[in-house]
């Protein structure tokens, strides 16, 4: 799509922000699947499940085979498995994989999600759902029969999905940061109306989805938005270790395990630099790149990587081919900012951004419009998605229709092209700040 | 260049000419947030409107009644009657595989299913199996003896192609 940080001196390479578009854009319309219309009827496990690996096989219309190649990253299998193979590998690796906590957070991403998907139970006692981390924590309190109401003021259906949370994996991985927060805090639960169930420390996206009450209020405006982002910002850190590996041309079935998040991002820093010198055949570059404070954890020199299975892989002529996929993820565009020390599984992704308040949007929308990047039908384009407005309803606005007729553009491409457009014109304010 | 332009300014506040690195970041990234999710909606609508044939069509439902144990799900070890006594299951154990053989049950299951390519999936996601059934109605699925796979089989769909009414072959073998 468009790069928001030039890199001096560097090849042409596919933008970084494709990948991570398209996390944001499967992860919107699984937000979509997770809110039918009041009326329909309510969302089957089955149905999900099939929605969410179909999509990703690339069997949900022309649109979904992006998702196949591009965030499954089946072409980088070359050809040895098949879509629907692909599909199951992404959805047991990102969907289904059990979350560690960041840093000194009390919760993670998926538990994040849980908690959106309870406030959205039918029965409006859910409104008030919150997670907790206390010692008073009773798991026994979760009563055995999912039937029974045993606490007046929870939700009717709270039991249900206690039921569903205690059959979630629920086990502490190594080095998982969990132990320590539980130890000093107390387990996670999720309360209600004074019923409490503990939830799995390591809950994958997908047992979130599971567990959630039967059925959920749909939600519409701001609600929307605010549930829209939750979702993305959990598919978001739950694909990013996934995506790091793709885009070091690694299909992740392969090297699982073999890359800590840290080895995988320094990984792709040393790369960099071996792109920008034409390097990446050249033993004596990557000796230079070495030299140059570029190292790579768990490889004792330059030597010893190149000797490895990875280092035959990362020159595989094969991998140079499918690395087009595979765009450097942001981080490898600035080595300095990473810390010396990071933990040993960050899951918060690109959690570092935020989403402006709408004022705010608004206001440098309107800087965009002044230095004439975009014009007025395009900023009030955004301010109304920035509302929540849903797009395929402003796709059907006159004055929209008619300049997509005029450009002979779908409401997709020219949605693209306003990005590109606003993308170059605020690098370039942000590298001459004397604009 | 103006303070409020150096990297690292205080996210919420800008100079007059609002050059401040940190808030367009973030406007930049609400902007591609904005932007996928608005392709999304549109892909959903365009979904929901054009309404592809579905590739698959179910063809049962099989609800076993498990037992939960402290090691896990205990399956039950004779054959069980699927929905409508039209599909038995019978799951045998071992140590990594649990081997689960789908028996079509009467002519008109035979007739309806025999021969076609199935898709057995779980409702917890955690089995996504292709089969073929033979002639005779027999399908076998290999599955890992896991305690996600022994969940699942607790509660799960028998789907079959939704144009391959009619196509019939003979090998059990899974796909």
């Amino acid at each position: 799509m468009y790069s928001s940080r030039p890199i001096s001196g560097s090849r042409p390479t596919p933008s970084p922000g494709l990948r991570r578009a398209l996390i944001i854009r499967f992860a919107a319309l699984t937000a979509h699947a997770l809110n039918p219309p009041e009326g329909d009827a309510t969302l089957e496990d089955y149905d999900l499940y099939l929605f969410l690996v179909d999509t990703l096989a690339g069997q949900r219309g022309p649109q979904s085979a992006r998702y196949l190649e591009t965030l499954a990253g089946h072409a980088l299998t070359e050809g040895r498995i098949s879509p629907e193979q692909a599909a199951q590998t992404y959805f047991e690796r990102v969907i289904d994989r059990p979350l560690h906590l960041a840093r000194a957070n009390l919760c993670h991403k998926g538990h994040e999600l849980l908690l959106a998907l309870c406030r959205r139970g039918a029965d409006r006692r859910w409104a008030g759902a919150r997670l907790v981390r206390s010692d008073a924590v009773d798991v026994s309190a979760a009563p055995a029969d999912a039937s029974a109401a045993a606490t007046p003021g929870a939700p009717a259906d709270f039991a249900a999905t206690a039921a569903r949370l205690a059959c979630a994996p629920c086990g502490l991985s190594p080095g998982n940061p969990a132990a320590a927060t539980r130890a000093r805090a107390g387990p996670l639960a999720l309360e209600s109306g004074g019923a409490r169930a503990e939830v799995p420390e390591e809950l994958s996206l997908w047992r979130a989805m599971l567990a959630a009450p039967r059925p959920l209020r749909p939600v519409a405006g701001e609600a929307w938005l605010e549930f829209r982002n939750t979702v993305i910002q959990a598919f978001e850190a739950a694909n990013a270790p996934y995506a790091t590996l793709l885009s070091l041309g690694l299909w992740p079935a392969d090297w699982d395990g073999a890359l800590s998040a840290h080895a995988a991002r320094q990984l792709s820093v040393f790369l960099a630099a071996l792109r920008e010198a034409d390097g990446l055949a050249s033993l004596p570059e990557w000796r230079k790149a070495w030299a140059e404070k570029r190292r790579v954890p768990g490889y004792g020199s330059a030597d010893d990587l190149w000797r490895s299975p990875l280092g035959a892989r990362l020159r595989s002529p094969v991998r140079e081919r499918t690395v087009a996929l595979a765009a450097p993820p942001p981080e490898a565009a600035e080595p300095e900012a990473r810390s010396a020390e990071p933990p040993a599984q960050d899951e918060d992704g690109a959690a570092e951004e935020r989403m402006l308040e709408p004022a705010d949007f608004e206001r440098l929308l309107g800087k965009c419009r002044e230095g004439g990047c975009i014009d007025d039908l395009e900023a009030w384009l955004f301010i109304r998605l920035r509302q929540g407005e849903s797009a395929a309803r402003l796709a059907k606005n006159a004055a929209v229709r008619s300049r997509l007729a005029e450009r002979s553009l779908t409401m997709a491409a020219w949605l693209d092209d306003v990005g590109r457009r606003v993308h170059a014109y605020v690098s370039g304010l942000m590298a001459d700040p004397s604009r | 260049m103006t303070s409020g332009d150096r990297p690292g300014s205080d996210r919420s506040g800008s100079d007059k000419s609002g050059n401040n690195g940190p808030i367009w970041r973030d406007f930049l990234h609400t902007l591609d947030v904005l932007t996928a999710s608005a392709q999304a909606d549109l892909e959903a609508a365009e979904a929901s409107a054009t309404a592809p044939p579905a590739r698959w069509r179910r063809g049962f439902t099989v609800e076993l009644l498990a037992a939960a144990a402290p090691e896990g799900v205990v399956l039950p070890e004779t054959e069980v009657l699927g929905e409508g006594a039209e599909l038995g299951v019978h799951i045998v154990p071992s140590d990594f595989e649990l081997r689960v053989t789908l028996q079509l049950q009467g002519f008109a299951a035979l007739d309806r299913y025999g021969g076609q390519e199935a898709r057995v999936v779980s409702a917890n996601g955690a089995i996504d199996y292709r089969v073929r059934f033979s002639r005779s109605g027999a399908a076998v699925c290999a599955l890992a003896n896991t305690p996600g796979v022994r969940e699942g089989l607790g509660k799960f769909l028998v789907l079959f192609r939704a144009d391959s009414e009619g196509e019939t072959d003979d090998p059990e073998t899974p796909l």
